[in-house]
């Protein structure tokens, strides 16, 4: 879904990152585990599919998941709609600095092998399409259930 | 908690290792071969389903008659360049023809249909991934081509049942390419932010004029001659440079491409 539906869409929606948001959300709404194996089950396939090393997603994705359960764990709420956008935006965030990194040491410390990759836009636009669309989910949740707030948490 | 957190984390972490090693052992070479040619199918329809929305997209943000006056003329200029362009090799060929017995044809390649998987997009470079692969006798280096004989990329790493090229607006994308009617221009076209071609390595002796069409040289192994890259737009030519260069236009729609023929041999 993520490189054969999103990669040839128009720009600047193809910097959209379905899968990310999809693991942010697991993680969010259900639990660690499941996000863990999301991770592992969509950079499996991501790389069985991608030119660049194997590992390279499994990797990346692993690094924004971990550190998104880690922060979500010692200093944010999972029923806050701010908490789940400010995740959402630091899981790509770690995800993009993770890859340039894995892409950077594989290039044996090449910064022009980077060239390509690091550019605001391919920084910025998944930021906030991702933190769009888990906003979208999270209203929708909130319509259905009262698991989760809308805006502020009143103590 | 945080021992049990970190005991999740760890058991992650190490089967994800386990995996990286058994692919790198080709251990999982079958499965992974499985999967590949497994997902192929909805892949193709995804990549299909998006590019649907690309071209809606693109017709809905123009100007409605523009758009169909400008459809017309493009699909008419294709069909005149290709028939120009046609005409011109067969004339090429006409002279070889009285010069050589041993002729062959240009349409004697060897070719093989594949469908675009997926595209990606980098600052640079926009790279496709094709469902086919080394068992169908595809190999890095071999040109890809839509329509009536338009370049549309290159080859560059090939896989069991998959490959992956890059559209000629990628700077990673080289093909030795010749301006039409004008022998002696030779140079090398590489794409420029993903979006033109540049035509470099044009000696400042040559003349070349804006409207020229530029074809693949058919110097490079396994690319014939005359496959046609694109108009010549501009012509960049600085006094104090050994070459000058020229920006080319690409003939081929180059957005959502959907199927490319690759010539094999």
């Amino acid at each position: 879904m993520q490189e054969s539906f999103i990669s040839p869409l128009p720009f600047p929606f193809f910097y959209f990152n379905l899968l990310l948001s999809s693991l942010v959300l697991l993680l969010f709404f259900f639990s660690f585990e499941l996000a863990l194996a999301g991770t592992l089950i969509a950079g499996i396939l991501l790389d069985l599919q991608s030119y660049y090393f194997f590992g390279l997603h499994i990797l990346s994705l692993a690094a924004a998941i971990v550190l998104a359960f880690l922060i979500l764990y010692k200093f944010f709420t999972n029923r806050s709609l701010y908490s789940l956008m400010l995740l959402s935006a630091i899981a790509t965030a770690a995800e993009t600095i993770a890859r340039v990194i894995l892409l950077w040491v594989a290039n044996l410390f090449n910064e022009s092998a980077l060239n390509n990759i690091i550019s605001w836009e391919s920084w910025l636009y998944p930021i906030i399409f991702n933190a769009v669309l888990v906003a979208a989910v999270f209203y929708l949740v909130h319509y259905f259930s009262t698991k989760v707030k809308a805006v502020f948490i009143t103590r | 908690m945080l021992k049990f957190l970190n005991k999740r984390i760890i058991l992650f972490l190490s089967s994800v290792f386990c995996i990286i090693l058994l692919h790198y052992l080709g251990l999982l070479r079958p499965l992974e071969n499985y999967a590949v040619a497994g997902l192929k199918p909805l892949e193709k329809i995804l990549y299909q389903a998006g590019a649907g929305v690309q071209n809606f997209y693109n017709r809905e943000t123009n100007d409605q008659n523009w758009e169909k006056i400008s459809k017309d003329l493009e699909q008419e200029n294709k069909t005149l360049l290709a028939e120009n362009v046609r005409l011109k090799i067969l004339e090429d060929e006409n002279k070889a023809l009285r010069e050589q017995l041993s002729f062959f044809t240009r349409n004697n390649y060897r070719q093989t249909t594949a469908n675009v998987l997926m595209v990606e997009n980098n600052k640079q470079e926009r790279i496709i991934t094709l469902d086919k692969g080394a068992d169908d006798g595809v190999k890095a280096g071999q040109v890809l081509i839509a329509g009536e004989g338009m370049a549309v990329g290159k080859t560059f790493a090939v896989q069991k049942n998959i490959s992956f090229g890059y559209l000629i607006t990628s700077s990673q994308c080289e093909l030795a390419a010749v301006v039409l009617n004008q022998p002696g221009t030779s140079g090398l076209t590489a794409g420029s932010m993903g979006l033109t071609v540049s035509l470099n390595f044009i000696p400042q002796t040559e003349k070349i004029d804006a409207g020229s069409i530029v074809v693949t040289s058919g110097l490079e192994p396994g690319i014939p001659r005359g496959l046609v890259i694109g108009k010549i737009t501009e012509v960049v030519k600085e006094s104090n440079d050994l070459f000058q260069s020229a920006v080319i236009n690409p003939a081929a729609e180059l957005n959502g491409p959907r199927i490319v023929s690759i010539i094999i041999n």
